[in-house]
């Protein structure tokens, strides 16, 4: 899996491109982490090229998601697709992120 | 089974496999491939047997004959009995179908002989010359048997018995036996068709289970790629029943894991502490001596400190800056009630942010304890400085063709200028800055959609070569005002895309445009139009000012504009790069640049040819 990573003013957005799984998952999450701690929190993941996620790379975002819970912040998620939707429902984590239908619409969250 | 399913059933051979079905097929044409070769390797050599066997019995009934031919012959010549000898010889050779039966005596006459008219004596002569007894030859040549005998006459010479006959056994003579291995191979062959159909309809669920197993393997796929689907056999149906109840318990199992995982934190904390983390917020608490009481989840964030790095510690030691330490005394040490707000920027190539710690005493009028509000104000004061940054670039880009055209129209109308060539290259001049105009507000205008997400393509055939050749004509004047070549390869034809054609043209107009911009008098700028993998690939070449390694990083952001000197001398949004990416990526392309300071730049753009314009 490939990772890109692009900031939006402010806010560093992080794109996985493929299957999150556990293969890719704990270095997704290393990232991730980095990302929010060099930008305070302003860290959107852009799911949109991610076809599927299996339980290790649910752990991962559930993990992530708590770590900036801890700091009154939440991971934002642009561009959710069908199967991801799909599995954030029938696991009932889809509580713990927020959605925006693209980047641009989660960045404009930071306004 | 229903009746009515087998009667549903397609009948062999079926026109198209199913799912899983390869591995019967695959099985079922090595067993027709053995059974083929065993039958065919079985006749031929049962074939050569009883060829050879047959070729033995017709020599040694040709030895037979000939011995007692010889015998018999000799006898009836030596009692001078040549005209029952020549009948026996005429006889034998029918009976017996002899190629060729003769007798010739020593001397070389023909005195007996199968075919009569091939005697050359009529009469058997009382002595002949030659005296020479052979030996008994056996000779055999491609299927023909020659046998020569000797026959000593008694009283009068010898003489020798000739005797040739095939051998051969004619392919016809197999007729029968080839008949009866086809019969059976044919027989085979259906026996292994109802065989076949037998174990496809057996075993085809476990071939397509296999696959389903393998694919799930390969794929790293969505379990719901093991689910078979286009068959009820009882086979097919439990697999389903054992996938579904696997991936029930997986579900059951992960919910279960992760609600104990998102249960189990810090249940010794009060609702009100949950509560404060969970504020978006930084909130802390300090003493009347500027020690930090109370620390909340956002407020160790921001400040970048584990929460037991930060308790007990003095807020002006934590905080690292003077003067957030001077602004706390100042609101515990007065009993004004004031709240006192200090931004701190920390930003450094792209890390750091820009806080605002708000600070105000606890409860209103007492001198002590202080609350510290942390707010993260970094994405506003980026969206300002760019607005302010592009409110002043647009300005400048509005007001520079403005001022122009007002020059020029006032030369024209209150000079009443009568010289013919000064009112043409004033009305030059309006008519071009109104088009740079038009380029800015259209720039402005795409922007506000692509940032309010509104922005809509039309799709229409756009032909790539047509648009270059506009661009040709559009920017030949400015490229010769900076004395720049300007070089267009393009091939000879070139495929059209799906796309809006004025947001294609908005895009490549920035490129050349900003090409044009950026290079200094005298320079040179190439377009290389070519087509690779179903792909248009244009190279916008110049060897201009170039772009620093720090600046390409934001080269596409908007009103993103380098920190070169010499860019701040040319007018530009900083918009045109953002909108050419924006609208090629809106038609499913891409756009990459290569660049080295005082060297050049390349930006690549490729466009699918079946652009998925939206």
């Amino acid at each position: 899996m490939e990772i890109e990573e692009h900031n939006y003013g402010a806010v560093a957005v992080i794109k996985p491109i493929g299957a999150l799984t556990v293969a890719d998952a704990d270095s997704l999450k290393a990232q991730m982490l980095d990302v929010r701690t060099k930008s305070l929190g302003r860290i959107v993941l852009d799911v949109t090229a991610v076809p599927f996620v299996d339980s290790r790379g649910l752990e991962v975002l559930v993990e992530v998601a708590r770590e900036m819970t801890r700091t009154g912040q939440t991971l934002k998620l642009a561009g959710l697709t069908e199967v991801l939707d799909e599995v954030l429902k029938l696991t009932g984590l889809n509580s713990s992120f927020e959605y925006f239908e693209d980047v641009n619409a989660a960045v404009r969250s930071f306004l | 089974m229903k009746p009515a399913d087998i009667m549903n059933k397609p009948w062999w051979p079926s026109s198209k496999l199913l799912r899983g079905e390869s591995v019967i097929a695959t099985i079922g044409l090595a067993l027709a491939a053995i059974l083929l070769a065993v039958m065919g390797g079985t006749a031929y050599w049962t074939l050569k047997v009883h060829r050879s066997t047959l070729e033995d019995n017709r020599t040694e009934q040709i030895e037979s004959v000939g011995s007692v031919l010889a015998e018999t012959i000799a006898s009836l010549m030596s009692a001078n009995e040549l005209s029952v000898a020549r009948k026996l010889l005429a006889d034998s050779a029918r009976s017996f179908d002899l190629e060729r039966c003769r007798v010739l005596l020593a001397d070389g006459q023909v005195v007996a002989n199968a075919d009569a008219s091939r005697v050359t004596t009529s009469v058997l002569p009382d002595s002949w010359e030659g005296s020479e007894v052979a030996e008994s030859q056996v000779q055999t040549d491609d299927g023909f048997l020659s046998l020569s005998y000797p026959l000593v006459i008694s009283g009068r010479g010898n003489a020798r018995l000739e005797i040739a006959a095939s051998i051969k056994s004619e392919l016809s003579h197999f007729a029968d036996a080839q008949a009866g291995v086809g019969i059976i191979g044919a027989v085979a062959l259906i026996a292994l068709l109802f065989v076949y159909r037998h174990m496809r309809s057996r075993f085809g669920t476990l071939g397509m289970i296999r696959e389903a197993l393998l694919t799930y393997m390969a794929e790293d796929a969505d379990p719901s790629t093991l689910v078979i689907k286009g068959t009820k056999r009882a086979e097919a149906e439990a697999w389903n029943a054992f996938v579904q109840e696997n991936a029930r318990l997986k579900k059951q199992v992960l919910s279960r894991h992760i609600e104990e995982f998102i249960q189990s934190p810090a249940k010794e904390d009060s609702k009100l502490d949950i509560a404060v983390d969970e504020m978006w917020h930084g909130l802390i608490l300090v003493d009347n001596q500027c020690k930090i009481t109370y620390v909340n989840g956002a407020a160790a964030a921001y400040l970048s400190k584990p929460i037991k790095e930060i308790l007990g510690y003095s807020f002006a030691e934590i905080a690292g800056d003077p003067k957030l330490g001077q602004a706390l005394n100042e609101v515990i040490s007065t009993s004004g009630g004031n709240r006192v707000a200090v931004e701190l920027d920390t930003r450094d190539d792209g890390a750091g942010a820009v806080l605002r710690f708000t600070m105000r005493p606890l409860r209103r009028g007492d001198k002590g304890a202080a609350v510290i509000i942390i707010e993260d104000v970094t994405q506003q004061r980026v969206a300002d400085e760019s607005r302010s940054a592009f409110v002043t670039q647009v300005t400048h880009e509005l007001r520079a063709p403005l001022t122009n055209i007002r020059l020029c129209a006032e030369t024209v109308i209150d000079d009443n200028e009568s010289d013919p060539q000064t009112r043409e290259q004033c009305l030059n001049v309006i008519n071009q800055e109104a088009m740079r105009l038009e380029r800015v507000v259209n720039d402005m205008l795409s922007v506000a959609e692509i940032e309010a997400g509104s922005i809509e393509l039309k799709r229409d055939e756009v032909k790539i070569e047509a648009l270059f050749e506009e661009m040709k004509i559009d920017y030949a004047a400015q490229a010769d005002a900076k004395n720049t070549s300007m070089e267009f390869n393009l091939p000879p034809k070139l495929p059209s895309l799906q796309g809006d054609r004025e947001k294609l043209a908005l895009a490549l107009h920035n490129l050349l445009s900003n090409a044009i911009k950026y290079t200094t008098d005298g320079g040179a700028i190439t377009i290389n139009v070519d087509v690779e993998d179903n792909k248009i690939v244009m190279d916008f070449i110049d060897n201009g000012i170039g772009i620093s390694d720090e600046d390409l990083k934001r080269i596409f952001e908007r009103f993103s504009r380098a920190k070169d000197p010499r860019v701040a001398k040319i007018t530009g949004s900083g918009l045109g790069l953002s909108l050419a990416r924006e609208i090629i990526r809106l038609h499913g392309g891409d756009i990459k640049v290569q660049s080295q300071l005082d060297k050049g730049s390349t930006f690549s753009v490729s466009l699918p040819v079946q652009s998925k314009a939206a």
